[in-house]
């Protein structure tokens, strides 16, 4: 749990009273432009960074630096590529794996387990030089899994990479959360946080602007239902009779396909369809809904992959 | 240990190490005794050789810092204490290693002609520890990579020179002789010519209580890098 967590660095508010809650078992996702905070965040929940005011909580205990008893139970992924270029995979699970006090059988044990989790087994003794960019970034995953977490901070997993090894982080990433693993995922790709968190907090300047379940974010910035109709021949009197049902704003005709606005939760799409009959029958539908990137782009003002003005 | 033991393996896995490590200091111990020289050239030249291997080895706790490790690092439960520590005694204990291969090597060599081996030894090991400590507190104080090797390799290079690795300290002027004693090379180098010519026990003692201390003042500097 966030608590009205103030952090400055000099003149720069970092994060400026922010409030978010991580329920057990979740996966939590982080969104927010450069510079939005969500890093400050990242570090100052792992321990990495003390708050000027406010208070983490992780299962009950103060997250400060030093709370070496909550360490043990947190895993880090970072944005870049941290593991040892000169140890190979199984080194460098060794490695991390003995920085959380596991050792012998038990370590081996975990280490076979983690590399057969991100398919790194048959490359486990080739060194990180010799991998491709998909392959090193489930490598930097599994190094911090080695101590199986109960919760797990991903900041950035898929950044350039192939779709195929993004697919595959995302697949493992689920199966984490379905074994019980607490997740806080941040990224800039917002169909990968719409596909697997459960829910969703954005922030922006320092501050989280929204927090809820992707379709309640939807929720909050849908003014108006849109459905786009492919017909065999539509007439004017048709568009007058669409025209005229209730919750309608606007009617636009191009050739034979007809978009209709109307407004939020009027629910009018089976009296759409009923009257679109008369037009020669309906070839097509398509109903758009906003998407996390319109929820993103309409509450900062900011389009998400290039941290730019929008 | 899981930190001493990688910082051991991962000294060895860099070739440029390897050479610094295993070749080089080795090959110095053939070097022929010279004329105007107190001690044998190679003995004198392995100073810098420590110096510089202290450096390389170090080097990769400096790209650990460059390439996001320590923050990984600092999530876990470890202190930056213990990791610095256990880092600093795997070179440390590289290093001693060589210097008993190398004396071992030297008495082969020279035979008698290198007095008290086991001194030596002492004085080498004292020595590495103000080596590494010096590359530590190096990488402590200047955070990007590229600036700390270049600053690094350029002052252990100039203290090599003025602390007369690479010729007598008799050919020095009193001047620069009175600045080489800032550095802990003069110490070494006093140390080996105070052994090498039979000279007053409290001259060695002096020799190795100011590396020592080197170590120490720079240890300390060292051991205050923040892991993230």
């Amino acid at each position: 749990m966030v608590n009205d967590v103030v952090k400055r660095y000099d003149s720069l508010l970092a994060l400026d009273h922010v409030d978010f809650e991580i329920a057990q078992g979740e996966i939590l996702g982080l969104l927010g432009p450069n510079g939005a905070g969500k890093t400050t965040a990242i570090r100052a929940l792992a321990g990495l960074l003390p708050v000027d005011s406010g208070s983490i909580e992780l299962f009950g205990e103060a997250q400060v630096p030093g709370a070496m008893g909550l360490r043990r139970r947190l895993g880090l992924v970072t944005q870049e590529i941290t593991v040892f270029e000169d140890l190979s995979a199984r080194e460098n699970l060794e490695f991390f794996g003995g920085l959380y006090g596991l050792k012998g059988a038990e370590l081996r044990r975990r280490i076979a387990e983690t590399l057969d989790f991100v398919c790194l087994a048959e490359h486990a003794d080739a060194r990180p030089k010799k991998y491709s960019g998909g392959m090193k970034r489930r490598l930097n995953i599994a190094c911090a899994l080695t101590h199986r977490p109960e919760f797990l901070i991903m900041d950035e997993p898929t950044v350039g990479i192939d779709p195929q090894s993004r697919n595959h982080i995302l697949e493992s990433v689920k199966s984490l959360r379905d074994r019980g693993t607490t997740i806080l995922y941040t990224s800039h790709y917002m169909e990968e946080v719409q596909a697997i968190a459960t829910r969703v907090v954005i922030m922006d300047q320092g501050h989280a602007i929204a927090q809820g379940t992707v379709d309640e974010l939807v929720e909050r910035i849908q003014y108006e239902e849109r459905v786009r109709l492919e017909l065999g021949s539509p007439t004017e009197e048709l568009v007058a009779r669409i025209r005229a049902l209730p919750g309608v704003k606007q009617v636009e005709r191009e050739g034979a396909s007809l978009t209709v606005v109307s407004e939020a939760g009027s629910a009018n799409l089976d009296r759409i369809l009923q009257a679109a009959q008369g037009g020669g029958g309906v070839r097509s539908v398509q109903a758009d809904k906003p998407s996390l990137e319109d929820v993103f782009l309409t509450l900062t003002g900011k389009s998400l992959r290039d941290g730019g003005e929008s | 240990m899981t930190i001493f033991r990688f910082a051991l393996i991962r000294a060895f896995r860099r070739p440029l190490n390897l050479l610094l490590i295993c070749g080089l200091p080795l090959a110095a111990a053939f070097l022929p005794a010279a004329p105007g020289w107190v001690v044998p050239i190679g003995f004198q030249m392995y100073g810098a050789l420590l110096l510089f291997g202290a450096f390389l080895m170090l080097r990769s706790v400096v790209d650990d810092g460059a390439s996001g490790l320590f923050q990984r690092i600092g999530a876990a439960p470890v202190t930056q204490f213990r990791y610095i520590w256990e880092t600093f005694l795997a070179y440390a204990l590289v290093l001693v290693a060589q210097n008993a291969i190398m004396v071992g090597l030297g008495v082969l060599v020279h035979g008698e002609r290198l007095r008290s081996p086991l001194l030596l030894f002492v004085a080498f090991a004292a020595f590495s520890l103000t080596s590494l400590s010096i590359s530590l507190a190096g990488g402590a104080l200047l955070r990007n990579r590229d600036t700390a090797y270049q600053a690094l390799s350029t002052l252990l290079m100039v203290m090599a020179m003025i602390g007369g690795f690479f010729w007598p300290l008799e050919i020095l002027s009193p001047a620069l002789r009175r600045a080489a004693m800032a550095t802990p090379c003069y110490w070494l180098v006093h140390a080996m010519e105070t052994l090498q010519r039979g000279g007053p026990g409290g001259q060695f003692v002096l020799s190795l209580a100011v590396m020592l201390l080197f170590a120490i003042a720079f240890l300390l500097v060292g051991s205050r890098r923040r892991l993230a």
